[in-house]
This record gives C-alpha cells, sequence and structure tokens, in this order.
C-alpha cells in the first residue's frame, strides 16, 4: 500500500516535473531516494549443481516477478532481457575467490498483442516458446534443470569451490530513454542477491 | 628573460588548446552518438548509458577548466596584473555574445521537442491500430473456424482408428487437411502420435497448461501461434468424443500455416502496432532524454564557449600584457626585453615595432652612455688637473654665474669653496667685500668683453697684502660665440717678499761693505783729532772740538747700530727648532719689561696646559722682545700704560694653533698702514730702524705662523697676533728639514 502510494507519488510528480532540465534532474534525485525504500523480490529458492557424465549441471528455481510497472511496459511492446548468471570461484586463503567460469542464461521476454501470448527466447540456443499467460512464460524462465555448466576437470581435490548464481533484469536491454531512470528506479530493480553453495569435488 | 617567460607561456597555452580542442571534439562525438543511440541506431545503443556518464564527465571537466581559469583571472585581477582588465571584460562580452543566442535556441527547441513528441501520439492513429489489429484477428477468425470444424471432423475420425493404425492413418490425415503437424496427445500432454511436415521436427509441439486445462472443461482452442521460429500458425486443439474420460481421454493437436501474405500482413499490423505503444509508454522518457541531450548540448555549447571566451580574451590580452611589461622593464631601464610578434595583425605590426623601437632606444642609450664615459673620463681629467694647480680656476658662465672653481682658488682666496657654487660674480663682491678688488676686477674686464687680459691686484689682508696676478680669457663656445669665461690667478705675494727680502738683503750687505767699513776709521780719526787738539786750544774751541768730535762719534756709531741691523736682517743665522713653553717665554718678556721700570703695568692671560710648540727659542725670544717694545713705545705718551699679553690654543681648519695676542692701550696703528708696517724700512716711530717688525715678520714666517696687527675695537690702542702651529712629535723631523 505504501508502495503503490510512492509510486502514485512519485509518478504525480514526474508528470509535474518535466519539461526542463533542472526538473529532471530533480526528479533523478527523487528517484535515487527512493530507490532504497523498495526492495526487490527476486531471490532463488533453491539451485545445486549435480554431476553427470562428467559435466555438471545445474537445478535452480527462483522467484521472479515483474513490477507493475515492468508489466505495463511489457504489455506496451517493450521487450526485457533476463539473465541468469552463474560463477563457479576457487577459495583461497589470502586473497579473494578466483574464478573459475561463469556462464549466463539469457531469455528475452516479449509480448505479441497479435496472438496475446508472451514469447520467450533463449538467446544462447535460439529457442523460443510461446504461452499464453504471463506467468506460464515466467515459469519457463525460473525453472532452471539440466542445465550444462563445466567439465569435472575444472575442480581439483584439494580445494573448495564456491557455485553462486543471481537472476536479473538487465537494465542496459532496455531502450535508451529508460535507462537513466531505471538505474534509479525500484520498478525496475529485478535483481536477486547472490545464492551460494559450497562444491566439492 | 621576458622573452623566456614568454615562450613558456606559449607552451602552457599550446597544451591547452590541445586538451580543451581535444575535449571539445569528444564531447561533440559522444553527443553525436547518444543522438544516434536515442533513434534506435543499433551501433551505439548499447553504449547509451557510458556515452551519458562519458557526457557527464566531459563537462564536469569543461567546468573545471572554467574554474581554473576563473580563479586564474580573480587572482590577477585583484593583484591588478596588466591586462586582467581586458581580459575580464572580454570574458564577459565574448560570454554574453555566445551564451545569448544558445540561450534563446535552447528555449525554442525546448518547446520544439515537446510539440514535436506530442504531435507523434494522436487517438485516431492508436485507434486505427487497435482496429488493424483487430481486422487482423478477425480475418483470421473465419480461419480458425473452418479449422476448428475441421480438427473437430479429425478428432472424431481418430476416435474410430486404432492405436496400430494410427502411425499410418495420421499423415494421410495430416497432409489432407495440409496442417503443418497434427499430434495425439492424452490428456495430461503426452505425446500418442505425431505427424508433422518438418521432416528436421522430431519433437512435436505440445499445448501449453492452460489450454490442456481447457480442454478438461471440454471446451476446444483455437489461436495463433509461434511455434519453433517459424511463422504464425493456428493451434487448434480439441478433445477426442466419446472416449473414456478417465482412462481413455484423449485430444489432438493440429497446427494449420497461414498464407504467407497474410503472414506478413499480421506481422506489419502488429509491428506497428508494437512500435505504436512503444513509443506511446516512452513518451515522456523520450522527452526526458532528448532534454537531457539538448541540455547537454547546451551545457556543452555554453561552457565551451565561455572557456573559449577565457583562451580567446588571454591569447588577445596577452600581446597587450607583453607590451604593458616590455614597457614597464624599459622604464625601469631594462632595454633587453623583446616581445614575440603574435601574427600579421595590427596587434602583430604595433609589437614589432616596439621591438623595433626598443633596439634604437637600445642602441642610443649605449651612446650615450659611452659619450657620458668620455665626458666623464674628461672631466675627471680636468677635475684632477685643475686640483693639482697651484693656480686659482674659475670659470663664469656668459651671464656671470660661477660655473667652476678649484681648490686653490679658494685656498688662496681663503674662502670655503662651497660658498662659490652657482654666485653672480656681483653677488660674490658683495658677500666677501675683502674680495671686492677681486670680483670687481673681473667683473671690469668681462664687461669690456676682452678676449685676453692680465692684471695685478694687491688685497688688503690682516697678515698683510695679497698680491694676486690674474690672466682672464673668454671661452669660446661651438656657434663661435663666447659661452664664457675662465680666470686663472696666482699669489705672487711670497714671490714679492723674496724679491724685496733679497734686494734688502743685497742693501744691507752694500751698507755693511761700503758704509760700515769707512765708519770705524771716521771715528778712530774723530778720536783722534779731539785727543790730539783738545789739550791744544782755547777753552771755546776746545769746547767746540769736543762738542763736535763727539756727535761725530755718536752719529757714526747710530749708524754702525743701523748697518747692524740691517746685516742682521739680511744674515740668516741657523735655525734650531726645539720644543718650547710659549708662557715661560711670556714669563721672560714680562719680567725684562718690569725689570725696565718703564711703568707699564704688564698683565698675563695664558690658558693652563697651553700646547708645547717646535721652534727656536732665541728667535721667537726677539719676536717676543720686538712686540712688547713695540707695546711699550706704544704706551709712552699715554696715561694709563696697560699692557695685555694673553695665549691660548684654537682650532682652524682641523689643526691646532697656540694664539698669542700682545695688546696695548696707545693711540692705536694709522689703518693706512697697518698692512705696511711689516716691510722693511716702515715705521711710526721718530727712532727706529723700522726693521724690527720686518724681522718679527720674517721669523714667524720660518715658524710656519702668522703674524699681523690690528687695531682694538672697543678701546684704544692695537694687538699684535701671533699664531703658530702646533707640531706633533711625528712630524718634527719632517718641519725641521722644511725649516
Amino acid at each position: 500500500m505504501v508502495s503503490s502510494m510512492l509510486v502514485l507519488k512519485r509518478n504525480n510528480i514526474m508528470t509535474a516535473l518535466k519539461n526542463t532540465y533542472s526538473q529532471t534532474s530533480l526528479l533523478l534525485i527523487l528517484l535515487c531516494i527512493s530507490h532504497g525504500c523498495f526492495a526487490s523480490t527476486t531471490q532463488f529458492k533453491h539451485a545445486h549443481t549435480y554431476l553427470k557424465n562428467n559435466t555438471y549441471y545445474l537445478d535452480a528455481v527462483y522467484d521472479f516477478e515483474l513490477t507493475e510497472e515492468a508489466y505495463k511496459a511489457l504489455r506496451h511492446g517493450i521487450s526485457f532481457e533476463i539473465h541468469t548468471h552463474f560463477q563457479l570461484r576457487m577459495k583461497r586463503k589470502w586473497l579473494w575467490d578466483k574464478l573459475i567460469t561463469e556462464k549466463t542464461l539469457i531469455y528475452k521476454l516479449e509480448h505479441k498483442p497479435l496472438t496475446e501470448n508472451y514469447l520467450t527466447i533463449n538467446l544462447t540456443t535460439g529457442l523460443r516458446h510461446s504461452y499464453d499467460s504471463l506467468d506460464a512464460a515466467l515459469s519457463h524462465i525460473r525453472d532452471i534443470s539440466n542445465m550444462s555448466l563445466f567439465d569435472q576437470a575444472l575442480l581439483t581435490e584439494d580445494n573448495t569451490y564456491v557455485a553462486r548464481i543471481r537472476a536479473f533484469l538487465d537494465i542496459e536491454s532496455l531502450p535508451p530513454p529508460m535507462r537513466p531512470q531505471s538505474y534509479f528506479s525500484s520498478n525496475w530493480d529485478m535483481s536477486s542477491e547472490w545464492y551460494r553453495w559450497e562444491l566439492v569435488r | 628573460m621576458v622573452s623566456m617567460g614568454i615562450s613558456t607561456v606559449n607552451k602552457g597555452s599550446n597544451i591547452i588548446l590541445f586538451v580543451g580542442g581535444g575535449l571539445f571534439i569528444f564531447m561533440l562525438a559522444s553527443l553525436v552518438m547518444m543522438s544516434q543511440a536515442l533513434q534506435n541506431s543499433a551501433l551505439f545503443d548499447r553504449y547509451y548509458s557510458v556515452l551519458l556518464i562519458l557526457n557527464a564527465i566531459g563537462l564536469i571537466s569543461l567546468v573545471v577548466l572554467i574554474l581554473l581559469n576563473l580563479k586564474r583571472l580573480i587572482r590577477q585581477f585583484k593583484n591588478k596584473i596588466v591586462g586582467s582588465r581586458m581580459t575580464v571584460r572580454m570574458v564577459i562580452l565574448f560570454s554574453l555574445l555566445s551564451v545569448t543566442p544558445v540561450l534563446i535556441v535552447y528555449y525554442f527547441s525546448l518547446d520544439f521537442l515537446h510539440r514535436g513528441i506530442d504531435s507523434w501520439f494522436d487517438l485516431r492513429v492508436e485507434q486505427a491500430l487497435d482496429d488493424s489489429l483487430e481486422l487482423s484477428r478477425l480475418a483470421l477468425d473465419v480461419r480458425m473456424r473452418e479449422l476448428l470444424t475441421t480438427t473437430e471432423k479429425i478428432a472424431d475420425e481418430l476416435r474410430g482408428i486404432s492405436d496400430a493404425e494410427l502411425p499410418f492413418d495420421i499423415d494421410q490425415i495430416r497432409e489432407r487437411v495440409s496442417a503443418y503437424e497434427l499430434t495425439l496427445l492424452n490428456k495430461k500432454g503426452g505425446v500418442i502420435v505425431s505427424s508433422s511436415s518438418d521432416t528436421k521436427s522430431l519433437v512435436p509441439d505440445t499445448p501449453g497448461e492452460t489450454i490442456l486445462l481447457q480442454l478438461l472443461q471440454r471446451n476446444s482452442y483455437i489461436g495463433l501461434d509461434v511455434i519453433k521460429n517459424r511463422n504464425l500458425l493456428i493451434r487448434v486443439v480439441a478433445n477426442l468424443p466419446g472416449l473414456n474420460i478417465e482412462k481413455e481421454a484423449r485430444i489432438v493437436q493440429a497446427l494449420y500455416p497461414i498464407s504467407e501474405r497474410m503472414n506478413q500482413l499480421a506481422e506489419n499490423v502488429q509491428s506497428s502496432f508494437i512500435e505504436y505503444k512503444e513509443l506511446s509508454y516512452l513518451r515522456e522518457q523520450l522527452k526526458v532524454s532528448f532534454i537531457i541531450i539538448l541540455t547537454l548540448v547546451l551545457l556543452f555549447s555554453v561552457f565551451s564557449a565561455v572557456w573559449a571566451a577565457f583562451y580567446s580574451a588571454r591569447k588577445l590580452s596577452e600581446p597587450v600584457k607583453n607590451l604593458a611589461e616590455g614597457t614597464k622593464a624599459i622604464a625601469l631601464g631594462d632595454y633587453s626585453a623583446r616581445l614575440p610578434v603574435p601574427g600579421n595583425d595590427e596587434l602583430g605590426f604595433l609589437v614589432a615595432s616596439f621591438n623595433d623601437m626598443t633596439d634604437k632606444i637600445s642602441k642610443a642609450r649605449d651612446t650615450i652612455k659611452q659619450s657620458q664615459q668620455e665626458t666623464e673620463s674628461q672631466r675627471n681629467f680636468l677635475e684632477t688637473v685643475l686640483s693639482r694647480l697651484s693656480s686659482g680656476v674659475i670659470v663664469f658662465n656668459i651671464e656671470g654665474y660661477l660655473e667652476k672653481t678649484n681648490v686653490s682658488a679658494a685656498q688662496i682666496l681663503q674662502i670655503d669653496i662651497d660658498s662659490l657654487e652657482q654666485k653672480n660674480i656681483s653677488m660674490l663682491a658683495e658677500k666677501f667685500p675683502n674680495l671686492k678688488d677681486f670680483f670687481e676686477c673681473i667683473s671690469s674686464n668681462i664687461e669690456e668683453h676682452l678676449d685676453e687680459w692680465r692684471e695685478q691686484i694687491t688685497l688688503p689682508n690682516k697678515t698683510g697684502n695679497q698680491i694676486l696676478i690674474i690672466n682672464g680669457a673668454a671661452l669660446t663656445g661651438p656657434d663661435g660665440q663666447a659661452s664664457g669665461y675662465v680666470i686663472v690667478f696666482d699669489e705672487i705675494t711670497a714671490l714679492i717678499r723674496g724679491q724685496r727680502d733679497a734686494a734688502w738683503s743685497e742693501m744691507a750687505r752694500r751698507l755693511a761693505h761700503e758704509i760700515k767699513n769707512p765708519l770705524t776709521p771716521i771715528q778712530l780719526a774723530a778720536e783722534r783729532l779731539r785727543h790730539k787738539y783738545l789739550s791744544t786750544l782755547d777753552p771755546d774751541d776746545a769746547d767746540m772740538l769736543d762738542r763736535m768730535t763727539n756727535t761725530i762719534i755718536q752719529q757714526v756709531d747710530t749708524m754702525k747700530e743701523m748697518v747692524n741691523s740691517f746685516s742682521d736682517y739680511a744674515r740668516s743665522p741657523e735655525f734650531n727648532p726645539e720644543d718650547i713653553k710659549v708662557e715661560q717665554l711670556i714669563q721672560e718678556g714680562r719680567d725684562l719689561f718690569s725689570d725696565m721700570n718703564s711703568g707699564n703695568q704688564i698683565e698675563i692671560d695664558i690658558e693652563p696646559d697651553l700646547p708645547i710648540i717646535f721652534g727656536d727659542e732665541k728667535k721667537l725670544r726677539q719676536v717676543f722682545n720686538n712686540l712688547i717694545t713695540n707695546a711699550v713705545d706704544a704706551n709712552a705718551m699715554g696715561d694709563n700704560k696697560r699692557l695685555l699679553i694673553s695665549a691660548k690654543s684654537i682650532m682652524i681648519d682641523g689643526e691646532k694653533i697656540v694664539e698669542i695676542r700682545i695688546t696695548d692701550n696707545g693711540t692705536g696703528i694709522d689703518p693706512s698702514v697697518i698692512n705696511k708696517l711689516f716691510e722693511p724700512y716702515i715705521t711710526t716711530k721718530q727712532k727706529g730702524t723700522g726693521l724690527g717688525l720686518a724681522i718679527v715678520k720674517k721669523i714667524i714666517d720660518e715658524h710656519s705662523g702668522t703674524v699681523w696687527l690690528e687695531n682694538n675695537n672697543d678701546q684704544n690702542g692695537a694687538c699684535a697676533v701671533i699664531r703658530l702651529p702646533v707640531i706633533h712629535q711625528s712630524n718634527k723631523a719632517t718641519k725641521s728639514q722644511a725649516i
């Protein structure tokens, strides 16, 4: 309720304070201030790796919901890129963890007004899936199973490894006019924290 | 030094220009890329945020540059550095000239921007797009209904086919109805059998959960879909009728292709719709973005213009500043400053002219300096010559003002040399009454405009007459006219005296030789006459002979005394100097004359600790005796016979002198002869040879002293003044030799 009121207030302010550079600057400042009031709902429920045929695979499920503003933008033809970023890091005693390998799964989400479907495109494989509901499309993105990660040879027995994963909406995939504002707006903060688990060969 | 400083400034200025120019080009390119990014440029789209940040950094850099320039300008203005006021005025002028039109353009651009973006959107266009999308759906709807009927018939047909025959029959059915893919599934979406026209497709497309749920409610599904990167397809899903729902419930899904043309048209409608919707959604953000870019352009233009104003003002004022500094350097006497010529314009011509002028002034100064040195050298030479001359030299200009004199002139005239500076000849005559004859002699000759003249004059002096011989000559200027007069004079008093002394000595010698020798026979003859005939003559004749021979003998004695006096004067007895206590000599003199019962009351006033002088005691005793004798003689006619002998030490021109004054209260001395009394054979007394004072003068001269007579001012009588120098022990030998 409070967040709705704040969004409403901000929208009103946006309407009132337009047309001039100084107004835009003020808007950006207000957005920066308001950014801290909202927390993203995106978070991982679970994620784990398993070994099969000398290759590690990933199964993961996370919560990812579009905000009201994001849904509105999607319905207006704005396409999103949702990144699921995996990293494998080796623990070191005195230095920071060393990055061993990383992999990113990128889904593009579009709305097709003619068919009223939501289209997901795996930008890595190019595979498309069409869904007649947004939730079905997001479920396709959120549920990761059998994702091939890396070869077992990358791991050595003497070391401890940390696997971590996070998901986020790529602001840079938005049209340029939206980006400056999106960086400072909680409406577009749909990134999760890193979800970590240890990995030993 | 000035040139080196200017060179360093130019180097720094070039670096600033290079950095500023680089920043300008970078920001311009960055703004162009940002503008392209907003217009959906694939190339710059990804870098929009980076470009925005870079532009902000560029602007901050410009602001920093301007602030640095401003700070420097304020500091220069406060310190009143030359050219700072001009730079301030030019910066303000340039800034106003450049910023004003940019601001006007900005204001109107903002207005046009709002109007322009608003004009993109129209309710009618939006409605038309909605309608076209709906029309597309409707156009497909007829075909979709036909395909639904067809699919339901297929479902009916499939119900009668056994599972064993299905793999063979389903291909025929699919080909018959021209479907892209035909699949028989169970209620959970599991594929039982499938047929596809795409031989590469191994896995059939299955309906989603929502479709399956819809079918559970015995409703068929029909809709448009995009499958496997293909164009639009019509998806129809229907239940197979009459089967046991719990065990054998099955569904059939048929995917029908749409004609290429219709597909293309539908895609076009959808793209246009999406594009319009996207634009309408981004309407405000677009405005903000354009305003940001426009504002960045404005700020970039303004800051660039202001910075350029600073740079241009500094470049323009630099030559003026250099000129001012160069002028100041010249004012301080530094003619080595050479200013860099800024270009071929008027300012460059001015600076080049300044350099020429400096060069010429420098050369002229060197020439003048050389001339001055030569003149100074000549002047020093002349000064040296003049200072070493024993003759007095005085130079008057044509107007009669004294221009030059030497030390000897002051010494001869016995005046202070500084008192002669810049005085007119008539003023000098008034200032020095005792030199009146001297200056009047010069003045009269100058007035006669004689080229050369020579005169001898005698100046009255306390110590006697001073005889000068004066030579005058007119100085000729460059135009041949007289520009002044040079007077050279010598004191010939000593020379004249020497000549006179020599003459008197000669006369004395002749007297001794020619007169003294016959006197003795005369006296002896007179005595023999008296002795031989006195007893033989009668008393009357004897008395007469006695008186006459007495007269002869007496007069011969007198003549002998006179001849001896001349002889003494002419002789120069040996000079035996020694330390003498003046008070002792004075005491002896007083005792001598007190014993003579002359009736004079002799008083003595001697300064305690009177310095000892170095001289011949006998000769000085003779001096005191002569002078006291004269004083006693002067008092002889008066009733109150008082005689005062005083002695004291005084300083004259840094030299210690012992002054002895012998004062009587007689009738005084006639002023007409007072300066001649020291000359031989001049006397005011009835008796006497007239050599007493001449001998005094001679002895005092031998002691390097002075002696003169003066009448008492406040009482009767006269005073004889003797001044003798006090000679130090170290100088005694020298003095002795000199004497």
